[in-house]
């Protein structure tokens, strides 16, 4: 065993690798296999996708947190091998943590259905992966399927690779064909790490996770020097210093060692009480001897996508605090402040890493943490160029300043890529058009399949952009984005007023162009919402003054039972005691009675 | 005890008096048919167990301690579908006083001679029947068999018997019924110079068909704004023709109220006989089974109920009382009450004279709104 031993670990029989793949493209059966073969785990131990273990990744059947895990092979030549599998998130929105795993690696596999061929994902990551410098072995993977195109997809590999068709393996992680074929692979191919073991330490962590009982635990690669158990170490991005309590290795249990040397994967238990102060990305070293300079290309997270969130009782407001600050133990890229609006109350305004995060957030603490929330329609960020000169960050559209206090307002873009079936690409074009998109590029990877970029605000990403393209391509269309800066806009915002007061919470920022189309929604949609009262209510839209769209719901003019049904006073009682309950449910703005199921049903996102 | 035949129907005296007075129901489950707004305790197809029920009734009234009663009313279904010997039969085990006021609800097409004779051979002297509307069409879509000259034989043949208090049920807002219709309606109605006229609106119910036809709010606004208008036409031509109204759907020539209404809406006492029947007594309220067949099978053991507390008994007079024209005394009220009085009076809901809160015409229109206001600063359920 290589463990425990007083010699460092040969870096040359380390591999460091990940596995690059579009959602369920079979990355995580892969991983499975290897901990099969090579013994990791025992069969009866083995559930499918063992390596993810949040319960709301398996129901979505996707990785959301990585995992990391040693494997010991033992190749067909005899020697002995330690291959580090360092699993990724699979998600655009984790983009960030994607290349720091890659950074711990020397190499990649890249995993693609032989029946769907390259996604979009695919691509950006191998993208990733290229530019890390990392060795590539492709894979086309569920070559049992019926459907399985080996030809085409292996050319379209071949294509984005340069490399020949002859280079690509073939497999299926389901029935273990070929997989022992990766492993070789991985060892004959991917290079092994190297690092000066008499250097100061530096580590990259590539992953952090906050468990209840021992605290942050993190991943980490160590580039050069060594870590002991028990070393005093500093998180240089961030200056903290801790002491290194406990250091091992991934099996994919923990197990402890003494000591990490150069190229080595493993973890280490600090009594780091949150996530946030052992970032992903930052470099570990030691405090009796400092490195100089940290790994380069860490970047503090930075939250795209915005959004409010508020209980439906307002006396439900400090548990879901309490639950926020829970959530971001283990989560450093989610962010939370305290907000208040006219309509709803007290509540928090969070940031996210994009849509997938914000849905996995709201999902978990409905979830396991049984709150109910109102969660207002998603916000990028925006910024406002103020006369004067000064730049204001927007959040959320009562920050947004008035056309006179602005020059200009930016609202962050982001460069798209698609992936389509060349059947719908008029309407992929369609939509991006109708989003306020510019094409940039149009490629076809293969006859029947076509690449495409588009530069597009933000903000039409994050409303219902991924389901409008799903429902447009049957489901076959892949996306893929990256931050690309800010442009100026004609942006406004739209304020609902009911019975001549603005609505705080219904307030949004639009394009000009979509103002009218916006404002007209949501009044339209109010006025069904609305009940009838005692007065006629003006639901009104408006930008600046101006009241752009209207509808009114006219005051009743019958609230009575019909009958008194004689004798039977329950009857009457009940009824009564409904129309009580309906009024309890209403939230009182200004001179008008607004029921709850208005402001979910209004500002619900996938409406 | 009856009250003196020239009282305005709405005045607050009659109100009072009828309230203390002692009232006695029995219901008749029976049909032959069921209409399509129906969701009272009625039932078509069962007319194999009446013979039994008859005598299960009969049995109830004979056990209970009621011995007399200030007014009698049979409701249900429809009483005169039972055979005139069993109607016959029921009639005579009611304990009524020589000046009581004994009502039996009446279907036009059932109202035949035989029948008659049942009800006056048991001293009834008030009949109520189900008019509806004339207009042939609405009255299929309501379900309903009868026409319009059935209606008319059905009034002469009780008036010839020497019934002199006589009502018509009728209901407006049926679905595709014109104002004309409407106004055609009561037009009908007056003809027959009834001495009192019920109107209600057709509520549609879960559970039956007209409820499943309003799947949009905008169709239920419009059934809504159709029946206010309704309700205030219905009113206008009454009043012009000498009836007052006394109640959201009540109007009455002068002496020709329904005491046992009135007696009903001032919280009065009673005893209910049948399945399904409520009662009011001893500080508590009590209904036998719904179903004749469980009314049977139960034979008078395991009656639900109710003890009503003072609060309760606080929520039921506002619940019962503001749908009167008389209102209600401000004097019965917490103290609460009287600001929430004034806010009605802004409202243009209420009036309030004389220490009486008193609904306005919108006020009728808009009732819910009084009571739930009112409620609200009563303390406890509904």
């Amino acid at each position: 065993m290589l463990t425990g031993s007083n010699d460092l670990l040969e870096t040359k029989s380390i591999r460091n690798f990940s596995i690059i793949a579009h959602i369920d493209h079979g990355k995580s059966t892969l991983a499975d296999r290897f901990l099969e073969l090579t013994g990791a785990i025992p069969e009866r131990e083995m559930r499918d996708q063992v390596l993810d273990t949040m319960e709301l990744e398996r129901e979505r059947g996707i990785t959301i947190k990585a995992q990391t895990v040693r494997i010991n092979y033992s190749a067909r030549s005899g020697s002995r091998y330690i291959l580090n599998l360092i699993d990724t998130p699979g998600h655009v929105d984790f983009s960030y943590e994607v290349s720091k795993s890659l950074e711990a690696c020397e190499g990649a596999l890249l995993l693609v259905d032989a029946s769907q061929g390259i996604e979009a994902q695919t691509l950006a990551n191998a993208y990733l992966a290229i530019s890390a410098d990392l060795e590539i072995v492709p894979i086309l993977n569920k070559i049992d399927l019926p459907a399985a195109d080996i030809e085409g997809a292996a050319s379209e590999i071949a294509g984005l690779l340069g490399i020949e068709k002859s280079e690509i393996l073939l497999a299926s992680a389901k029935t273990g064909e070929g997989v022992e074929e990766i492993l070789e692979a991985i060892v004959a191919r991917i290079p092994p790490p190297s690092g000066d073991a008499n250097a100061p330490l530096r580590a990259l962590i590539f992953d952090s996770y906050y468990d209840p009982y021992r605290g942050v635990i993190s991943s980490i690669r160590v580039v050069e020097g060594v870590l002991n158990a028990g070393d005093r170490i500093k998180m240089m991005a961030t200056g903290a210093t801790y002491e290194a309590e406990e250091i091992g290795i991934l099996t994919p249990g923990r197990v402890a060692v003494s000591y990490l040397g150069p190229g080595e994967v493993g973890y280490f238990i600090a009594g780091v009480k949150d996530v946030s102060r052992a970032k992903v990305g930052d470099t570990v070293t030691t405090l009796n001897r400092e490195a100089i300079t940290p790994l380069p290309g860490y970047k503090e997270p930075r939250p795209m996508v915005f959004c409010g969130l508020y209980p439906v009782e307002g006396g439900d407001y400090p548990e879901l605090r309490v639950s926020l600050e829970k959530l971001s133990l283990n989560d450093a890229s989610f962010t939370f402040e305290p907000e208040t609006s006219k309509a709803l109350g007290f509540g928090f305004r969070c940031g996210f890493l994009g849509l997938l995060h914000m849905e996995i957030v709201r999902e978990r603490l409905e979830r396991e943490y049984g709150m109910a929330l109102v969660t207002t329609a998603p916000t990028v960020e925006y910024r406002a160029m103020l006369r004067g000169g000064d730049v204001k960050t927007v959040r959320t559209p009562f920050d947004l300043p008035s056309a006179s206090e602005m020059e200009a307002i930016e609202e962050p873009v982001v460069k798209a890529t698609i992936i389509t079936p060349a059947d719908y690409l008029g309407a992929v074009m369609e939509l991006c058009q109708s989003r306020r998109g510019k094409q940039e590029r149009l490629e076809y990877l293969s006859k029947t399949r076509v690449e495409i970029v588009y530069k597009l605000p933000l903000a039409e990403i994050v409303t219902d952009f991924f389901d409008a393209l799903k429902s447009r391509t049957r489901g076959y269309a892949s996306l893929d984005y990256e931050p690309a800066g800010h442009e100026a806009a004609n942006l406004v915002r739209v304020d609902i007023l009911l019975a001549g007061d603005p609505v705080d919470a219904f307030s949004a920022i639009v394009h000009r162009d979509k103002a009218y189309e916006y404002g007209k929604a949501m009044v339209s949609r109010l006025g069904e919402l609305i009940p009838r009262q005692l007065f006629d209510i003006a639901i009104q839209a408006a930008i600046g003054g101006r009241v752009i769209a209207r509808e009114t719901v006219k005051a009743k003019r019958k609230d009575v039972l019909a009958k008194c049904y004689g004798g039977d006073v329950t009857r009457k009682r009940k009824l009564l005691e409904r129309q009580k309950e309906g009024r309890k449910r209403m939230k009182q703005i200004g001179s008008v009675e607004v029921p709850q199921e208005a402001f979910i049903s209004a500002l619900r996102i996938d409406s | 005890m009856t009250s003196v035949t020239t009282e305005r129907p709405d005045s607050p005296e009659l109100a009072q008096q009828c309230s203390k007075l002692f009232g006695v129901y029995v219901h008749v489950p029976f049909c032959s048919k069921k209409c399509s707004y129906c969701d009272f305790a009625s039932y078509a197809g069962i007319n194999e167990l009446a013979a039994e029920y008859v005598s299960a009734v009969c049995l109830e009234i004979e056990k209970s301690t009621v011995e007399s009663c200030d007014t009698a009313y049979v409701g249900g279904g429809t009483p005169t579908f039972l055979p005139p010997e069993l109607l016959s039969q029921l009639l005579s085990t009611i304990p009524v006083l020589p000046d009581s006021e004994f009502t039996v609800e009446a279907n036009p097409e059932s109202l035949g001679e035989d029948i008659i004779d049942a009800i006056i051979g048991a001293g009834v002297n008030r009949i109520s029947i189900g008019m509806q509307t004339s207009v042939p069409d609405l009255l299929r879509r309501l379900g309903r068999s009868h026409t319009q000259d059935s209606v008319s034989s059905a009034v002469e043949l009780a008036r010839c018997a020497g019934i002199d208090k006589i009502n018509l049920d009728l209901i407006y807002g049926i679905p595709g019924e014109t104002l004309d219709d409407w106004r055609r309606t009561i037009s009908d109605a007056l003809a027959l110079a009834p001495g009192h006229i019920s109107a209600y609106a057709l509520t549609p119910e879960p559970g039956t068909p007209l409820w499943a036809d309003l799947d949009a709010r905008c169709l239920v606004d419009a059934l809504d704004d159709d029946q206010a208008m309704k309700m205030e036409l219905a009113d206008a031509v009454l009043t012009r023709e000498g009836y007052v109204r006394y109640e959201v759907s009540a109007w009455a020539l002068p002496g020709q109220h329904c005491v046992h209404n009135l007696m009903y809406w001032g919280g009065g006492v009673y005893r209910g006989f049948g399945s399904g029947a409520h009662s009011h007594l001893d500080g508590r309220r009590f209904w036998n089974p719904r179903h004749p067949k469980s009314y049977l099978e139960r034979g008078g053991e395991g009656v639900e109920g109710e003890t009503i507390t003072e609060s309760m008994a606080i929520r039921d007079r506002i619940v019962l009382g503001c749908r009167r024209v008389c209102g209600l005394d401000l004097r019965d009220l917490p103290s609460a009450a009287h600001a929430v009085a004034v806010e009605l009076e802004d409202l243009g809901l209420v009036e309030v004279s004389d220490d009486r809160l008193l609904p306005t015409s919108k006020g009728l229109r808009l009732n819910n709104e009084i009571i739930l206001r009112l409620l609200s600063v009563i303390e406890g359920e509904c």
